[in-house]
This record gives structure tokens, sequence and C-alpha cells, in this order.
């Protein structure tokens, strides 16, 4: 009980960071090049597949937001 | 077998067409340098008008003085409220200031733009914005920085160092400052100082709608303006070329639909086409007024204050919808008033009569049936027997009595008018001023007969009055005797068509129906656009059409109540006894006649006297009038008068002599007949 209570305490404002962070920083850089866009492929360097050669990726929250977001304006 | 045909009964020889020239003429030709350089007609003055002359010079000066006064001590009334509100919205101001810049240092005006990429996922542009940004916050956070630390230690200096009255300063241009950043875009930290009228502007679109909503244009394309809309009078006037088919009537037949369009939709007061004068029928003039017409406040009588008006000039009578002057004359012409009761008639009657006796030439004359008293003002001008109000028997004889004197005068008036048209007074055989100032039997009369209809209906006086009354109109035109007919009952028993044919001035005031405006203003003018019948009694009271003087158009007569009729009554008194005007002929105006003056000259104790006699006598007595007085003139004059003149026999030196001459007491019975009839 107390366990579950503790953890709710430390959970909610680590959940307000995150929305925050979602927000002013939406992008973190690709964990698959780390930023560089581009990978080594077994022969020749490659573009990065996962961030399309930007080196950035959307947050995982800041994607959940932007579905939902499509979603209720119905595109 | 034959090739060449030949005629026979069936065939007709065919000449071959011939070219004449083109039906087009030659396209024009430039204007050669000869008029391009003489034409200055579109140069405008280098030095405005209104600085050229001295009295203008000082009538603006004086305006911007008065102007500037007003505002500042406007301003200063209002002082303490303006500090109140100056020390509200100041610290809103200091804030928004700061917000402003910390907005600008983070350049946060690229937020949305951010949030938007990242919403759309487009990492490419996220990431040029966010280049962008730091870009730009590198320097501006430094800027900022250095910003906050100068403002800052500015404010430490003022307050602990700085002297009194620099730190009064400071918050004295400081306040006012901020507090005009804080206030919200619509509280103004002054008040405003004059009200200008609000009014829509008028766009070419919206005057294509409305004149497309009126169903007679098809192709809002073709609707062309000649002229750019600009502002006239209280309004705007939009100058409308209408397509093919459609003519300006057309439109005006409509101006409700005009009024009720979509682009406008304006009460009809404020919706005023108009045919243009001198132009092509197709041409539109459409005026709309910021205002409804009614509820605007009239422009001021000209001849209100002072000034004289002129029989034979045109004067102001009142204004038309765009609030310009309108004029009347009097001259060559008679004028008609018609409408329904409460329409204004006698106001508006009473405003050309009240004009005519400004011009101290005129005789007045008032035939009132309808007993109100309108024109009392005028009635210590009439001549004796020239005023009647009233609507019982003794007052329609009291006006015939008129009539018969106005068509003695038409009898009298025109041997006097030949007379000095021969001596050079006038080019054609008509009273003009000359001949008026010359002598006094030849003096303008404006005879008002308002409520006519009682006069021309009565069953006994009815048909002498319509014979005399058509006689006088149709021959008093050029003796100078005008006459103003007013009726509220308009049907063809009220105005006999030999009246209404022959008067030239008339005006309809609101009336009911087309029929009536037909009837006042001659046939056909209803459907040349006139619409008496859109005005209200009592509402609209002095508006009218009128037609004779220029193109038909409503006008509405200046408002005089009885008190203004009496002070300019006063003064058109003053002007005849003081002799403003002549200052030679200061007696009243009928007090020399001929049958006067013939008496004055007649040897006393005589029965009777050659004319050969008494006329050196008249020219000894006035020689500016009788000057080239001849016997047989004499004698045409006194027949006009109403004394024969006999043969007269007498002995000279015991031989007979027979001249034409007058007799003593047929001229006594003539002077006192004329007595009892005025």
């Amino acid at each position: 009980m107390t366990l579950i209570a503790v953890i709710a305490t430390a959970l909610i404002p680590l959940a307000l960071i995150y929305v925050i962070v979602c927000v002013a920083q939406p992008y973190h850089t690709c964990s698959r090049c780390s930023g560089a866009g581009k990978r080594k492929a077994l022969v020749r360097v490659k573009e990065c597949t996962r961030c399309l050669g930007t080196g950035l990726r959307l947050r995982l929250g800041r994607q959940v937001w932007n579905r939902i977001q499509h979603t209720r304006s119905g595109r | 077998m034959h090739t060449q045909p030949e005629l026979d009964h069936e065939m007709v020889y065919e000449p071959p067409p011939t070219q004449g020239v083109p039906v087009d003429p030659p396209a024009e030709r430039l204007p050669v340098f000869a008029a391009v350089v003489t034409d200055q007609s579109d140069r405008r003055p280098i030095i405005p008008a209104s600085l050229r002359s001295r009295e203008q010079l000082r009538t603006l000066a004086r305006w911007l003085v008065g102007y500037t006064g007003h505002t500042l001590a406007y301003h200063l009334t209002r002082s303490p409220k303006y500090a109140a509100k100056m020390l509200w919205w100041a610290p809103v101001g200091v804030g928004r200031s700061v917000s402003r810049s910390v907005r600008w240092a983070f350049d946060l005006e690229s937020w949305a733009l951010r949030q938007s990429a990242a919403s759309r996922d487009d990492a490419a542009t996220y990431l040029k914005l966010s280049q962008q940004r730091d870009r730009r916050v590198g320097w501006r956070g430094w800027v900022l920085a250095f910003g906050t630390l100068l403002v800052a230690a500015v404010v430490a200096l003022l307050v602990w160092v700085a002297p009194l009255w620099l730190q009064l300063c400071t918050v004295g241009v400081c306040i006012p400052v901020f507090a005009r950043l804080g206030r919200p875009i619509d509280h103004p930290i002054l008040d405003r100082v004059v009200t200008q009228a609000a009014y829509r502007k008028l766009t070419a679109e919206m005057v294509r709608q409305a004149l497309m909503a009126t169903g007679a244009v098809k192709d809002l394309a073709a609707i062309t303006f000649p002229k750019e809309i600009h502002r006239d009078g209280p309004g705007y006037l939009a100058t409308v070329d209408l397509p093919d088919g459609v003519i300006a009537t057309d439109i005006i037949d409509k101006r409700d639909r005009l009024a009720g369009s979509r682009a406008l939709r304006l009460p009809v007061d404020q919706v005023w086409p108009e045919t243009m004068r001198g132009e092509h029928p197709g041409r539109l003039a459409l005026w709309i007024a910021d205002r409804p017409v009614s509820s605007m406040r009239p422009p001021p009588w000209q001849l209100f204050e002072d000034g004289q008006a002129d029989y034979f000039k045109p004067f102001h009578y009142g204004h038309d919808p765009r609030q310009r002057p309108v004029m009347w004359r009097l001259d060559e012409r008679n004028s008609l008033f018609g409408g329904v009761p409460g329409s204004g008639k006698s106001l508006a009657v009473r405003v050309v009569l009240l004009a005519a006796i400004l011009d101290p030439l005129v005789v007045p004359a008032v035939a009132e049936l309808k007993g109100t008293g309108d024109f009392d003002a005028v009635e210590p001008l009439c001549p004796k027997g020239c005023y009647a109000s009233g609507a019982d028997e003794g007052s329609k004889h009291k006006a015939m009595a008129m009539l018969q004197w106005l068509l003695d005068e038409c009898e009298t008036r025109p041997p006097l008018i030949k007379r000095y048209a021969q001596q050079g007074l006038n080019k054609e055989n008509k009273v003009n001023r000359a001949m008026a100032e010359r002598d006094t039997r030849l003096r303008p009369i404006v005879a008002v007969f308002d409520e006519v209809q009682e006069l021309f209906t009565d069953p006994e006086l009815g048909k002498p009055a319509i014979a005399m009354a058509t006689s006088i109109v149709k021959r008093g035109r050029a003796l100078g005797i005008h006459l103003i007919l007013a009726t509220q009952r308009i049907d063809a028993a009220s105005i006999p068509k030999g009246i209404s044919s022959n008067v030239v001035l008339r005006l309809a005031l609101a009336v009911t129906s087309h029929i009536e405006t037909d009837l006042i203003l001659g046939t056909g003018a209803y459907k040349n656009g006139a619409r008496p019948t859109q005005f209200e009694p009592e509402i609209d009271a002095g508006w009218g059409y009128r037609v004779g003087m220029g193109p038909m158009a409503a006008v509405r007569a200046a408002y005089l109540n009885n008190e203004d009729a009496k002070a300019i009554a006063a003064r058109a008194i003053a002007m005849r006894t003081s002799g403003v005007h002549d200052e030679d002929d200061a007696q009243p105006v009928w007090a020399y006649n001929l049958l006067d003056d013939v008496r004055q000259v007649w040897i006393v104790g005589e029965p009777a006297l050659w004319s050969e006699l008494i006329v050196p006598r008249l020219q000894a007595l006035r020689p500016d009038i009788y000057g080239d007085l001849t016997v047989e003139l004499f004698g045409s004059m006194m027949a006009g008068a109403g004394v024969r003149t006999v043969k007269l026999g007498r002995r000279i030196d015991g031989k007979p002599h027979t001249r034409a001459g007058v007799r003593f007491e047929e001229l006594e019975a003539a002077i006192k007949a004329k007595q009892i009839k005025n």
C-alpha cells in the first residue's frame, strides 16, 4: 500500500516534467544513428532508415499526443 | 446551246455593287500642338484659393485660433481624469514592454512554427527552425542582459543620485509613454474633441450590386463609372453609365428596391437616384446620404438675416436633398402649389412671398381663403383692399375684387410698357427693373391666392373667377404680375386646364397618387420620375417636386415660422419707408398714379380741360415720368384708367376750337371708384 503511494507521488512530477519536455524539446537524437543521420551498412554508408537522415526522432509522448490530436480533428 | 445567256423577261440585269465611303468616320486626329499648348483649363492654382485673399486668410486664421483654443481648454479641464487613466495603464505598459523584450530575446515568435513542425513530425523543418532560434538567441540574449543591467543602473542613479527635477521629468515622460503602451487599443487616454459624423463609404461594388438588385440591369460588368465616387454635401455621389437599354428613370422608378438591396440596406430617404441635366438619359446620378435627409438640419434661408431680393432675378427658396440651395424666380412666370393638407403648402408659398417683399419695389397682395392667418405678417405691406384672410363669403368677394384689380392692371400696364420700351428702357415689351423703378404704376405685383379651390369651385363666383385668373395668368406674365395659386384639392375643377397649362413654375408637395402628380406637374411627370407620393404630410412638410426651373427635382422650402415671417416683414417695411432702395422715390407705393396727378395739375374751378393743356402740366410735375407724353398717349392711358376723353369745344378769340379733353366730374368719379376698389 505504502509502496504504491510512494511510487504514485514520485510518478506525478516525473510525468509533468516529461510533458514539458515533450512540448519544449519534442525531438531527441535518433538512437539508431546517434544523430548522424547515416549508418554504416555492410559495404557502404547508408541513410538511417529510422530518422530518414535527419538524425532526430519525435519523442514517444509527442507521437502519442500528435496521434490523439489528428484523430480528434478527423485527419 | 449558247454559252452567253441572253436577257429575256425572266432575267434581270443586276448592276455590280458600288463601293461607297465607309460608314464609320476616320479615326479622330490627335490634338495638334497648338491645342495642347494653349489649353490650360485643367491646371490647378499653385496657391490655394483660401490663401490668396486677405479676407479668406483672416477667416482661416480666426478658425485656426478658435479651434486650437477650444482643443486646449477641452483637454485642460479633463487633465485630472487623464492623469488617473495614465497612472492606471502605465504599470500595464511596463509589464508589456518587459514581456515584449523577453519574447524578442528568446525568439518566442517562432515558437508556434516549431510546435507546428513537431505536430506534423516534420523533423527537417524543425531542425532548421531550431537552428535559426539558436542563432538569434545567441546575440539577443546578450543584448537583453546588458540592457537590463543598463536600465537597472539608470533607475538606481535616478533613485539615489539624481536631483528632484530630473526625477520628476523622467516620471513625466515615462508615465505617458508606458500608459500609451499599456492602454487597450480601443481605450484612448485623450477624449475626442470634435465629433465627426460616421458614415459608410460608398464603393463601386456596392453601387453595382444595388443596381443589379433593381432587376433593371442584367449585366454587372456593363455598369461603368465615368467619374470617381466622391463626397458631395452630406453624402456620396456616384455617377453611373447604365448598360444598353436601361435609362436613369428605370432606376428612379425602383428607388425602393435600390434602397432595400443587400449592398445598401438603407431607408429610402437616404437613397436619391436622379437624372443628370445635360447628359445622356442613360447616365444616373446616385446620391447616398449619410443620414436620412428628413432628419438633417436644413441650411438656413439665405435672406433670413439680411439682404434684398430682386423680383427680376432668382432668389433662394430652399434646398434639395443634397442640401444645395434651390432658387425660385418670379419674373415672367406664375406659380402653382399643390398638396394635401399638412404638406406644407402655406409654408412654401410664404417663403416665396417673403422673399418677394424683400424687393422694395414689389407690391404684395394676399387672398388666403382658409382663415388661419398664415400671411398675417405681410398684411401691413399690402395696399388697401389687397389683403383677405378668412373662409367666409366676404373674403371671397375681396378675392374677387383683387382679381378684378389685377385684370385692370393688365389693361393699364401695356401702353406704359410700350412707351418705356420705346424710350429704350427694355429691348422687349416687358416690365423690367428700370421701368419699375421709373414708374410706380409698373411696380411688380405678387398676388397669392391660397386655397384657391374655395374660389374656383364656388357655385356663383367660380366661373368668373376662373375666367379672370386665366386671363391674368396669360397676360400678367410680361406685365410684372406674378400670380401664386395654392390648392389642396387637386382635380380638374380646382386647377382648370386654362390655368395649369399656362403656369410655368409648379410644385407638387405631398400628394396621394400619380393622378394628382400629373395634374399639378403636367402629364408625364410621374413617369419621368416625380414621386411626391413618397412624402408624408407633417413629417416631410415643405418637400415637393418642382418643374419649370432647371430639371425636375425634389426641393424643400426653407423653414420660416410666424416669428421669422414677422421679422422679415418688418425688414421689408423698413426698406420701403427708409428708402434703402430708391431714395428719390420716398412716397408710398400707390401715392401717385395718373388720375391723382391729373387731379393735382387741374386748374381749379374748370369743369373740363383739354388734354393738350393737361399734358405740359403733367410734364412739369414729373418730367422723368411724363417727359415725352403725347396727347394721344395721354388719351389712351386715361382710357385705361377708366376716364374717357371727350371732344370739348372752346371759343378762342371768337373762333371755335374743338379738342380732346377730360371732364372733371368723370375724373373725380374714376378716382373715387378706384379708392373703393382698393
